[in-house]
């Protein structure tokens, strides 16, 4: 007999608004091993991320990352300077920077990425709600023929759009993806803002299995927080987004 | 989730409070045994009852202690009420001054809510006047 899941088996898991870049050969500082991926983004130092070759579209591109560099593996962020935009980073948590041998090759439309690695649970949502919705198109005809009833308007569905809400608690504890969250709805750069929306989160060795678990994966902007603070209640932050892409349902447990 | 210091900040100062009286009135709290019922010596007795202590998340539990104190006032029956209310205003101005608290960086920041009474009571054969205050209280430990 199949069980009703409850919402304690959702979770609500987050890439940070503004941690997703681009750049090119000429970003590239050899000489201080640094790169310059874009003034105002949101990297903060510890965070994971990983680097690629897009093409302008932001699908697999050809080239050779930096000299130093290696795709698919997780380097860590050690200094990024918002002003600037220049971006240092590590092979370990915490350790010295990376030295860069050369600025890598691209050509054409193809661009070197950036980008927040690990999804983050936010440990401190109460819930958090997600509604897809579709343009109603009305394309009744009229001069049909007449008959005992009332002739029925024809409906098409068009662009499919959506919105999303979370409530977070506001605990003393500033240190973790939840107060960056909560945060982000004033970052002016999104892009990088990414939800993943579990229903059911099946845990293995500690890490969430997503070939067991289901959930629905969306890239977003934050578009509002409301703080609400009163003496007799907990306090909340609720926090909506919308999507900047189609979201990926993933509800399958296989 | 440290029960005993939340308990602590609520019994502290009223302890403080009526000790502090000429006489001093001496306090009970919970599971201690109260001045005995057939004697006129006044007593007051505190209860601090536990409510929700947590907020749930989809991940788990977040501390949110909050719950109910009981504040009664013994004194002695068929003198009137004046004596009594001498010694709940004691309690109040105790539970207002917790009401006005500021959080510090650690330790237990306690806030009790709306106080509700006095009512004041007496029963058949005791030899008390019991006048009763209760309020509710949030408390936050900050480790």
């Amino acid at each position: 007999m199949a069980t009703v899941l409850s919402g304690t088996s959702g979770a609500l898991y987050y890439k940070p608004a503004g941690t997703s870049a681009t750049f090119k050969e000429a970003d590239v500082d050899v000489s201080n091993d640094q790169i310059t991926v874009g003034t105002y983004l949101n990297f903060k130092v510890g965070d994971k991320v990983q680097f690629s070759v897009e093409d302008g579209s932001g699908g697999t591109g050809t080239g050779t990352l930096p000299g130093g560099i290696t795709a698919s593996t997780d380097f860590f962020v050690i200094a990024y300077t918002a002003s600037t935009g220049v971006l240092q980073v590590s092979a370990t948590s915490g350790g010295s920077t990376i030295t860069i041998t050369d600025d890598g090759t691209i050509t054409g439309s193809n661009v070197f990425a950036v980008n927040f690695e690990t999804f983050q649970s936010v440990a401190n949502v109460r819930s958090w709600e997600f509604e897809v919705t579709r343009e109603e198109i009305d394309v009744t005809s009229i001069g049909g023929t007449l008959g005992q009833t009332a002739p029925f308007r024809t409906f098409i569905s068009g662009f499919a759009d959506g919105t999303g809400s979370a409530d977070v608690y506001f605990t003393d504890d500033d240190t973790g993806i939840t107060a960056r969250l909560i945060e982000d709805v004033t970052q002016r750069k999104q892009a990088g803002a990414t939800f993943k929306l579990y229903m059911d989160t099946v845990v293995s060795s500690g890490t969430v299995d997503d070939t067991k678990s289901r959930s629905i994966q969306v890239e977003a902007v934050l578009t509002s927080a409301s703080y609400s603070v009163s003496p007799d209640d907990a306090q909340t932050v609720s926090i909506s987004f919308r999507p900047t892409s189609a979201p990926t349902f993933d509800f399958s447990k296989s | 989730m440290r029960y005993q210091e939340v308990r602590a900040a609520v019994e502290s100062p009223i302890q403080t409070a009526f000790g502090a009286l000429s006489p001093a009135v001496p306090v009970f709290f919970d599971n201690i045994t109260a001045a005995p019922a057939n004697t006129t010596t006044e007593y007051v007795k505190v209860s601090i009852e536990f409510g929700l202590t947590t907020e749930q998340t989809l991940e788990g539990n977040l501390d949110r202690i909050r719950g109910s104190i009981v504040i009664r006032v013994y004194t002695e029956k068929g003198k009137g009420p004046a004596r009594n209310q001498t010694l709940i205003n004691e309690a109040v101005t105790t539970l207002l001054n917790l009401s006005a608290s500021t959080r510090a960086a650690t330790g237990i920041y306690l806030r009790s809510g709306a106080i509700n009474g006095p009512t004041l009571s007496t029963t058949e054969g005791a030899p008390h006047l019991v006048g009763r205050i209760d309020t509710g209280f949030i408390a936050e430990d900050h480790g």
